[in-house]
C-alpha cells in the first residue's frame, strides 16, 4: 500500500471512530448516569434515522429536519422516561433488560406498520454533496468530513457541560455506581466543591441524603471522613461495606 | 320490519349451513399448501411479494390447483435459521401440507429441505439460491422455481470476459451466499482469460465500506464485481459514486444489487449493468399480463420475487395435471414438475435434473429507477449442480 491510501486509510478509521463515539455516547451517559441498560438503543438510533426520512421527505430539506427532529426526538424520549423508565431507575438490570428488549420488538413492528418494509435513502444536502480529490481515481465525500466535524464539536461540547457547568455537576452528583448506589467519593466531593456551594440546591440535598444513609448502612465515619481529606477516595479500603441485600434497596 | 329480520336472519342460517355443508364435502378434495415464508423483518417485502405471486396464479387458474380447491397453512419463518425445522415439521406433520413452499433466506430453506427429505414431502424453494439446496443437498422432492448463487454471477464472469475486461476486483459479504457468487463470477471470469486480482469480504451485514473504496482506489483494476443486497447495497452504490470511482472504475455485480432499492440511492445507480433472470422492460405478453394484474390486484409494481412466487404455484400446477390432480400420487406430480415447461413472466424455463430452473440471465442497466433489459447474455444457462447425484 502506498503512503497516500495509507493516510486516506487512517482518515476512514479516525471517521469512523468518531461516528461510533457518536453513538456510542449516548449508551453510555444512559447508562452511567441513570443506571439504565439500554438493549433498544439501535433502536433509538433506527428511529432517529427514520425521523430524518420522514421530516426530509416531508420538508424537503435535511436542515430542516434536524431542526424538527430534535425537540421531537426530546419530547419522545421524555414521553418514555415519564412512561417507562422512571420505574425501573430502582430495579434491578435485568428488568431493564427486559422492558428495553420487548421495546425493541415494539418499535420494529411499529416500523414496519409505519413506514414499511422498504428500502429508504435521505439525499445528500446540496451544500455538502461535494467531493475532494484525493488521488487521481480516488476523492472524498465532503459529507463524511462534515459528520466527523460535527462529532468533533458534540464531543467538545459533551466534556464542556459534563465537566465544566452547573448541570454537568447534578449529573455527576446523581451518577451511581453499577448497584445502583451513588459512589460516595464523589458525593463528598461534590460536597466539599466549591462551586457546588453555589447552590445546586436539588443535587446537594440529594448527595447529603445518599451521604447519610450510607453512613446508617454501616460506612464507618472514620472512612467517610478519612476519605474526604483524601479527597477522591480511590483505595480499595474505602467501600462502605453493605450487605448485598440492601442494593436492592432505593 | 320484524318480519324482515327475521327472514334475513334465516336466509344467513341457510346460506351458512350450505356452505358448512359444502365446505365439509370438499375437505378431502381440496390442495393443502404449506408457505412458510418471512412475513417480518429484513426480508418481509419479499416474502409478502412471493406470497402474492402464488395467490395471483391460482386466482387466475380459478381459485384451483390441479382442479382442487386450494387451502393454505401459513407460518412466518422469521428468517430464522434456529427455528427453521419445527417451523418446517408443525407444517408437516400438523397441518398434513401437500406441497410446502419457502423460503427467502438459504439458512432456513436448507433445514426445510432436510424436513422435506426425511418426511419425503414435495418441497419448492420460491427464492432462496443456496447452490447446495439443488447440488449436493439436491433431493427428488425438493424443487426450485427462482435461481441458484451461481447462475447470474456466472453470466456476469462470462459476459466481462467477453468484452475484455482484464482485471477485477470484488468485494463481498462473507456468507455463503455472497462466496458463491463471487465463485461463480471467478470460475467463468477466469476461464475466459481475465484475472480477479483481490477478493475483499466484509463481515454481514456490515456497511462501512470506505476502506474497500480505499484499497480500490489503489489497485485501480479495470472493474469491479459486488454482491450485495437490500439496504447495504444502496449504501455501496452511493459511496461508489461518493467516492468518485463511478466515473473511472465501473461496477458490476448480480440484479440482487440494485433490485427494489434503487430510490434510496437516489441517482447514484444509474447506468449500473447488473444480471439476473428476471428485467423490466420485457416485451412478451406473459410478462405484460402478469404485471397488469399483479399491480390491479395489489396496487404495487411486482418484483422478480412475486415472479418466483407465481411460477412456484406454475410447477406444482403442472405437476398435479400430470397426476390428474391427486396430490398423494407423488411420483406422478415429481414427474409432471420435472418435464414441464413453465410459461414464466422472465421467459420460459425448464427443470434441470437436480431441480433447479435452466433459464435465460439478462444483461440489465438502470435507467431512471428501472433494471431495463439490454440482451441475454446467457441463454438457457444451468447450474452444474456439482455434487448432486439425481
Amino acid at each position: 500500500m502506498d503512503f497516500a491510501s495509507f493516510l486516506i486509510q487512517t482518515l476512514n478509521s479516525l471517521q469512523y471512530g468518531l461516528l461510533l463515539f457518536l453513538v456510542a455516547s449516548g449508551l453510555t451517559l444512559v447508562f452511567g448516569i441513570m443506571g439504565i441498560i439500554n438493549l433498544a438503543h439501535g433502536s433509538f438510533y433506527m428511529i432517529g434515522a427514520y425521523l430524518a426520512f420522514v421530516l426530509t421527505s416531508a420538508t424537503g430539506s435535511l436542515v430542516a429536519a434536524i431542526a424538527l427532529g430534535i425537540p421531537l426526538a426530546l419530547a419522545f424520549g421524555a414521553f418514555l422516561e415519564w412512561a417507562l423508565f422512571a420505574h425501573l431507575y430502582k430495579r434491578d438490570h435485568l428488568e431493564q433488560v427486559l422492558l428495553t428488549y420487548g421495546l425493541i420488538l415494539i418499535f420494529e413492528q411499529l416500523r414496519s406498520l409505519l413506514v414499511g418494509d422498504d428500502v429508504h435513502g435521505v439525499a445528500i444536502p446540496d451544500f455538502l454533496d461535494a467531493s475532494i480529490q484525493l488521488t487521481e481515481v480516488m476523492s472524498y465525500p465532503v459529507y463524511r468530513l462534515a459528520i466527523s466535524v460535527v462529532c468533533i464539536v458534540l464531543a467538545v461540547a459533551l466534556y464542556y457541560v459534563i465537566q465544566r457547568t452547573r448541570l454537568g455537576m447534578m449529573i455527576r452528583a446523581g451518577n451511581d455506581d453499577e448497584h445502583g448506589q451513588p459512589r460516595a467519593d464523589h458525593l463528598l466531593r461534590d460536597r466539599g466543591h466549591r462551586r457546588h456551594r453555589l447552590g445546586v440546591g436539588r443535587a446537594r440535598r440529594r448527595a447529603d441524603r445518599r451521604l447519610r444513609r450510607h453512613l446508617r448502612q454501616g460506612a464507618h465515619p472514620r472512612t467517610v471522613r478519612h476519605r474526604r481529606v483524601c479527597g477522591d477516595g480511590g483505595g480499595p479500603a474505602v467501600a462502605p461495606r453493605r450487605h448485598p441485600q440492601e442494593r436492592l434497596r432505593p | 320490519m320484524e318480519k324482515k329480520i327475521f327472514a334475513a336472519r334465516n336466509f344467513v342460517l341457510a346460506t351458512a349451513l350450505v356452505v358448512a355443508g359444502l365446505s365439509s364435502a370438499h375437505a378431502e378434495d381440496k390442495v393443502k399448501v404449506g408457505l412458510m415464508l418471512p412475513y417480518t423483518g429484513t426480508y418481509a417485502a419479499l416474502g409478502n411479494a412471493i406470497t402474492n405471486g402464488f395467490k395471483q396464479f391460482v386466482e387466475e387458474n380459478g381459485g384451483k390447483l390441479g382442479g382442487r380447491e386450494v387451502e393454505y397453512a401459513v407460518v412466518d419463518d422469521e428468517s430464522n435459521p434456529a427455528k427453521a425445522t419445527e417451523n418446517a415439521k408443525k407444517l408437516v406433520s400438523r397441518e398434513k401440507v401437500d406441497v410446502l413452499v419457502g423460503t427467502v433466506h438459504s439458512g432456513v430453506a436448507l433445514a426445510m429441505a432436510k424436513v422435506a427429505r426425511d418426511t419425503k414431502t414435495l418441497m419448492i424453494i420460491p427464492n432462496a439460491g443456496a447452490n447446495d439446496l439443488t447440488g449436493p443437498l439436491c433431493s427428488p422432492y425438493v424443487f426450485r422455481s427462482s435461481f441458484s448463487a451461481w447462475q447470474p454471477s456466472y453470466a456476469m464472469g462470462e459476459a466481462l470476459a467477453k468484452k475484455g475486461v482484464k482485471n477485477v476486483a470484488t468485494v463481498t459479504w462473507k456468507y455463503s451466499f455472497g462466496e458463491e457468487s463471487v465463485a461463480g463470477f471467478k470460475e467463468a471470469f477466469e476461464k475466459g482469460g481475465g484475472k480477479v486480482v483481490k477478493d475483499m469480504t466484509l463481515p454481514f451485514p456490515n456497511v462501512e465500506f470506505q476502506p474497500f473504496l480505499t484499497e480500490i482506489a489503489s489497485l485501480k483494476p479495470d472493474a469491479v464485481f459486488v454482491f450485495f443486497a437490500g439496504a447495504g447495497a444502496a449504501k455501496f452504490v452511493s459511496d461508489y459514486a461518493a467516492a468518485g470511482l463511478k466515473s473511472s472504475i465501473p461496477l458490476y455485480g448480480p440484479g440482487f444489487l440494485t433490485d427494489g432499492n434503487l430510490g434510496a440511492m437516489g441517482g447514484a445507480g444509474e447506468g449500473l449493468m447488473t444480471t439476473l433472470h428476471y428485467a423490466d422492460g420485457l416485451t412478451t405478453e406473459k410478462d405484460k399480463a402478469f404485471r397488469t394484474k399483479y399491480a390491479q390486484l395489489y396496487k404495487i409494481q411486482p418484483d422478480v420475487y412475486a415472479v418466483q412466487g407465481y411460477d412456484a404455484a406454475q410447477m406444482y400446477e403442472a405437476g398435479l395435471k400430470a397426476a390428474g390432480g391427486d396430490p398423494a400420487k407423488q411420483e406422478a406430480v415429481i414427474k409432471g414438475m420435472e418435464s414441464a415447461k413453465i410459461d414464466s413472466p422472465r421467459g420460459a424455463f425448464t427443470l434441470s435434473k437436480a431441480h433447479n430452473p435452466v433459464q435465460d440471465i439478462y444483461m440489465r442497466e438502470v435507467k431512471s429507477d428501472q433494471n431495463v433489459v439490454i440482451e441475454v447474455v446467457s441463454k438457457g444457462l444451468e447450474d452444474p449442480a456439482r455434487g448432486c447425484k439425481l
